[in-house]
């Protein structure tokens, strides 16, 4: 399992949802608060030579939303 | 005085093609670091951490190995997009009222009813031509007279019965 933190003084916490949403198939869980971070849980164990990927793309995909999230405000 | 590295802070993890480095908030707003993001998003993965407030640690991952004077040239290109990125913020905001004033005339001028056309000369001219030729042909009418009307030289009028 792979526990990915985003600083909640960068990141909404919209974006971080519409990712996951888009992320399902990979058994991304829905996120906790732990004081100044949102984290995600990701529990696909078939792709662990590929982890390191996913969770790239992952943020990469959070933080494009979170651009267009704040040029839309 | 501190190098470009120091005041950057920057770590270079060239295994994992990735380096990571600090922005200041007073000098660079959250809202250039992000445009900065976007306009090498589509090449780079970046991931944003700010464990301090006012400051943003920048990770920045190629998408294939690289080497480190590579990488640096990729962190240089950032930051060479942020002050892009306030310099545009900058310009934009001094000449925001001026776009405003123009593309507001423009949209009243688009709006604005269609006024009648002032009279050309080319229009007067005309006028006066007909005008003329109305006077020429009353003219002529009075000299014929109404005698050449009641005149008949054919005989085929008939009387009212």
């Amino acid at each position: 399992m792979v526990r990915i933190n985003f600083s909640q003084n960068v990141y909404a916490k919209e974006t971080i949802q519409s990712a996951i949403k888009e992320f399902k198939d990979l058994r991304m869980r829905s996120i906790l608060s732990r004081g100044r971070y949102y984290q995600v849980e990701m529990t696909h164990e078939d792709q662990v030579e590929n982890r390191d990927h996913i969770v790239s793309e992952f943020k990469n995909y959070v933080l494009y939303l979170n651009i267009i999230h704040a040029a839309n405000r | 005085m501190k190098t470009f590295k120091e005041s950057t802070k920057t770590r270079l993890n060239p295994e994992a093609s990735e380096i990571v480095f600090s922005i200041d908030l007073k000098i660079y707003l959250k809202d250039i670091v992000l445009k900065a993001c976007y306009a090498i998003i589509d090449r780079v993965y970046i991931f944003l951490d700010s464990p301090f407030r006012g400051k943003v640690d920048v990770y920045l991952k190629t998408k294939r190995k690289v080497t480190p004077k590579q990488l640096e040239n990729v962190r240089d290109e950032f930051l060479n997009g942020l002050v892009n990125a306030s310099i545009r913020k900058a310009v934009s905001r001094k000449n925001q009222k001026m776009v405003e004033r123009i593309v507001g005339g423009a949209i009243n001028a688009a709006l604005a009813k269609p006024q009648p056309h002032p009279r050309s000369c080319g229009d007067d001219e005309d006028i006066e031509k007909i005008e003329r030729e109305i006077e020429a042909l009353k003219k002529e009418l009075e000299d014929s007279g109404e005698s050449a009307y009641g005149k008949d030289p054919l005989g085929i009028r008939k009387p009212a019965a």
